[in-house]
């Protein structure tokens, strides 16, 4: 009979195995890009494609970068193939800015048609629900341009303050209303914080995330993509129960300097291995990662103050605070067969190191 | 003029680029004018020379790209001043003549606009065709420049998949040309799985790819 650190330690060994899925599914679902984002039923057939097939632990609804953008009056470009973008900027002077109010969730844009699709998942899926929110400083660079925003930080920090206080309420405002839909995980995706130093992160993005994110009743991840290594002792400071980072980023380096109750994602690479290398090659790389994270993970409760499990109950459930994932969204093209053999590899029992 | 005092000048130039001074750059730019400095060498010596720094500063990882932005504005502040003063058929030797863009489909401006003022600053000459580029407008632009370099930018993965068939097309329609790959998904390996002659992580290693590939010190 194991002692309950005992079982801790045990269940520390259990990976959450939750890669960034959404556009691969198209494959199973013969939708197309457009009709994903823009019909709530193909998106929600999708998202459940994919958990029916690879049976993650986690899923996540289809990642688009312009909702928050667009729900704010931007204009976007849509192609069929391809994922959308924002294509025009909104805000040049404070007068656009004072113009600008915060959308309701319930009928901006396209905001309903993700809240319908997160009722949905919670209804029918019995993995925890992820939803993408856009980080603050990200939807800043949208409607502002990111060129120009990042000459803003420098130039007139009041007013990119006032951007980001604003931008913050958006995407606080949606987050809310998927977490009411259902969502267990909001993950907010702050790409544009690559780009800027760690004392700009600290000054133009933390706070702003940690506002959105201690104002959920959810499990609430950091997601900035490309080489953060820079950024890594900001963003495991920044009070969020996870950071997702990308393949480029050494995750037992992160994965070391964790604080208890805190946990990292990632972060096979989701071009170089999920597109290009063969199933067998990809079973090796995440056995090798997780091989080499083996000796640093620790045990962790704070995702599982709700049990994700099916059936749901109360009790508290230890997993590693290795979240096995892949370092960014994965593109339409990753074989169905990768994806398989990602998923088995992150279940196959670890022979022990002798 | 004495050769302490145009150091002096040329010094201020630099600096104020590097800590993103446009007064600084501005002032000095125009006590070079007054102090008869060959504004050729304000520019090349002064100004170029600060950004070189900048792009250093870049790559150890002590700027990013906020501060690279605002440089290349002191820069540009710097330049409008003496350009006007530079003699007629003296001007800035050109390496090589570069058109580039973001892959069709990708609007990512930021790191295609750092690469192609880095190149700009660099010594080449530059068509930048923006974001969104489609094949077409790379090759009729190409054959009308007849440029030497064929630079893509791809930040999504996605749009990077699309950079195999832009190469050959490239290369069917005019094999001699030289194209370079880059973006945050793309890796040397891919680059070159992709047919691709060059590649660069940033806008600092661009140049220097370029200058190599072209078989330029």
């Amino acid at each position: 009979m194991l002692s309950e650190r005992g079982r801790e330690m045990e269940a520390a060994k259990k990976h959450f195995v939750v890669p960034l899925l959404g556009y691969p599914g198209l494959q199973l679902t013969k939708a197309t890009v457009l009709q994903a984002l823009t019909d709530g039923h193909a998106h929600f057939e999708t998202v459940c494609a994919l958990v029916d097939r690879f049976k993650p632990d986690g899923i996540f609804y289809i990642m688009d970068l312009t909702v928050e953008a667009e729900a704010l009056g931007a204009r976007i470009n849509f192609s069929t193939n391809q994922p959308p973008s924002v294509a025009g900027h909104i805000i040049s002077s404070e007068q656009d800015l004072k113009n600008l109010s915060i959308p309701d969730p319930a009928k901006a844009g396209r905001m309903p048609l993700f809240l319908r699709v997160m009722e949905k998942m919670k209804k029918t899926l019995p993995i925890a629900k992820a939803a993408y929110v856009i980080g603050p400083l990200t939807l800043a660079g949208e409607i502002t341009g990111v060129k120009n925003f990042m000459k803003i930080l420098i130039r007139s920090a009041a007013f990119g303050q006032k951007i980001l206080e604003f931008t913050t309420q958006v995407s606080k405002g949606y987050a809310r209303a998927l977490v009411e839909a259902g969502a267990d995980i909001v993950c907010l995706l702050e790409p544009t914080a690559v780009l800027v130093s760690p004392r700009h992160f600290s000054q133009f993005s933390k706070p702003y995330v940690e506002e959105i994110a201690q104002s959920l009743r959810a499990v609430t991840v950091l997601h900035i993509c490309g080489n953060t290594t820079p950024l890594i002792p900001e963003m495991i400071t920044t009070r969020v129960h996870g950071v997702s980072i990308d393949s480029v980023v050494d995750l037992v380096g992160v994965l070391n300097q964790l604080n208890q109750g805190m946990a990292v994602i990632g972060n096979i690479d989701p071009m170089k291995a999920m597109v290009f290398d063969s199933p067998e090659v990809i079973r090796e790389k995440v056995l090798a990662l997780r091989r080499r994270a083996s000796a640093h993970e620790k045990s962790f409760s704070t995702l599982c103050h709700k049990d994700f499990s099916p059936g749901g109950g109360e009790q508290k459930t230890f997993h590693s605070n290795f979240i096995l994932s892949s370092g960014c969204d994965l593109p339409p093209e990753v074989p169905l067969e990768n994806v398989a053999a990602f998923m088995a590899a992150g279940r196959e029992l670890l022979a022990p190191i002798s | 003029m004495n050769g302490e005092k145009r150091e002096i000048i040329l010094k201020e130039l630099a600096e104020g680029v590097v800590q993103y001074d446009d007064d600084k750059v501005k002032t000095a730019a125009e006590k070079a004018i007054a102090e008869g400095v060959d504004p050729l060498a304000a520019i090349q010596e002064g100004l170029v020379r600060g950004m070189n720094t900048v792009g250093q500063l870049f790559q150890k990882g002590e700027y990013f790209v906020p501060e690279v932005l605002i440089c290349a504005d002191s820069l540009y502040a710097g330049l409008e001043i003496l350009k006007p003063h530079l003699q007629k058929g003296k001007g800035i030797q050109k390496i090589g003549k570069v058109v580039i863009g973001s892959i069709e489909g990708d609007v990512h401006e930021i790191g295609k606009s750092l690469v192609s003022m880095m190149m700009d600053i660099g010594g080449f000459e530059i068509a930048d065709l923006g974001v969104d580029v489609p094949l077409q407008r790379f090759l009729s632009e190409h054959k009308k420049q007849k440029g030497d370099i064929i630079a893509i930018s791809a930040l999504m993965s996605t749009t990077m998949l699309k950079m195999p068939e832009f190469i050959r097309e490239i290369k069917k329609e005019d094999p001699k040309v030289l194209v370079m790959v880059g973006g945050a998904p793309i890796s040397r390996e891919l680059a070159k799985k992709f047919g691709a002659d060059g590649y660069a992580e940033d806008a600092q290693g661009a140049v220097q790819e370029a200058k190599k590939i072209l078989q330029k010190p």
